[in-house]
């Protein structure tokens, strides 16, 4: 199956400002036309085989990791612990990964999707980081995502 | 209906955590609740422990969803208990293979009180759980 390039952008676009409005009541608005250097601490990343085979990776400052985090828990970021952390924003990679593969295939085929996963750096990513940039702007806090997809 | 025990059932802390939340949201905030990080250790928890509903993720470590719910549904004194699946991954595609396991919803992350409040069948109908 082989989509065009509009329709998978606009299903990776809904599935971010989808996921990130009802799991931590964050509006972000996509910014396909910023450019230059955006910071990031960990990129996380999550791996799908069906209905299609790709990579989400996900890069975010910790401003913004901190939002989305303290917004899930209801609790300020200083009393949950780096397990707490990382569980509740690999959590919303695979939420988002879910939402992203529903609005692009639809309900009919199975799913098939490895557990998400935090890097250090690029350089521990299996392949290419992938052929789509993603950058939004999280009430404020810019981050960027990408998305390597086989048709 | 009453679930006084619910048994949530997610790798994810933060999955857990938020579940709970949305039970306590729609009117379940005096029910027990006990927890395990996937199918293999629900099944040990059932041993001892009866319940009233469970609420199952999909994709977990050890044992998946799927596998711990056929199991469950092999155990006479587990048969009858109501299951819920709550996943990212919830389509028609896991309907059709969780048809026959008596599994009462199947409903897609991000979770809402709603959706509950739907699966249960005491919603408004603007929640999306799909009822078997």
């Amino acid at each position: 199956m082989s989509f065009d390039q509009q329709k998978i952008i606009r299903a990776f676009n809904d599935a971010v400002i989808e996921t990130f409005a009802e799991m931590a009541f964050i509006d972000v608005v996509p910014e396909p036309h910023r450019e230059g250097k955006i910071s990031y601490t960990g990129i996380m990343g999550l791996e799908f085989s069906r209905p299609g085979r790709g990579h989400i990776l996900f890069y975010m400052t910790k401003d913004c990791k901190k939002e989305l985090v303290e917004n899930i828990y209801g609790e300020e970021w200083i009393r949950l612990s780096d397990m707490e952390i990382d569980d509740c924003l690999l959590e919303i990679l695979n939420v988002l990964a879910g939402d992203f593969l529903k609005n692009l295939f639809g309900e009919k085929d199975k799913v098939v999707m490895s557990f998400p996963r935090l890097y250090f750096d690029e350089e521990n990513i299996p392949g290419n980081p992938g052929q789509f940039r993603f950058v939004y702007n999280a009430e404020g806090a810019l981050f960027f995502a990408r998305l390597s997809l086989e048709n | 209906m009453a679930y006084e025990r619910i048994l949530i059932v997610d790798d994810s802390a933060t999955s857990r955590m938020i579940i709970k939340r949305c039970f306590h949201i729609a009117g379940y905030e005096k029910s027990e609740y006990a927890e395990a990080e996937d199918g293999l250790a629900a099944l040990n928890f059932l041993k001892d422990n009866p319940v009233d509903l469970i609420v199952s993720d999909l994709n977990m470590p050890r044992m998946d969803g799927t596998t711990f719910i056929r199991r469950l549904k092999m155990k006479d004194s587990a048969a009858h208990i109501p299951v819920i699946v709550i996943s990212s991954m919830g389509n028609d595609a896991v309907r059709d293979e969780l048809e026959g396991t008596a599994v009462l919803s199947v409903i897609r992350k991000p979770l809402s009180p709603a959706k509950i409040l739907e699966a249960l069948g005491e919603g408004s109908g603007e929640g999306e759980g799909d009822e078997f």
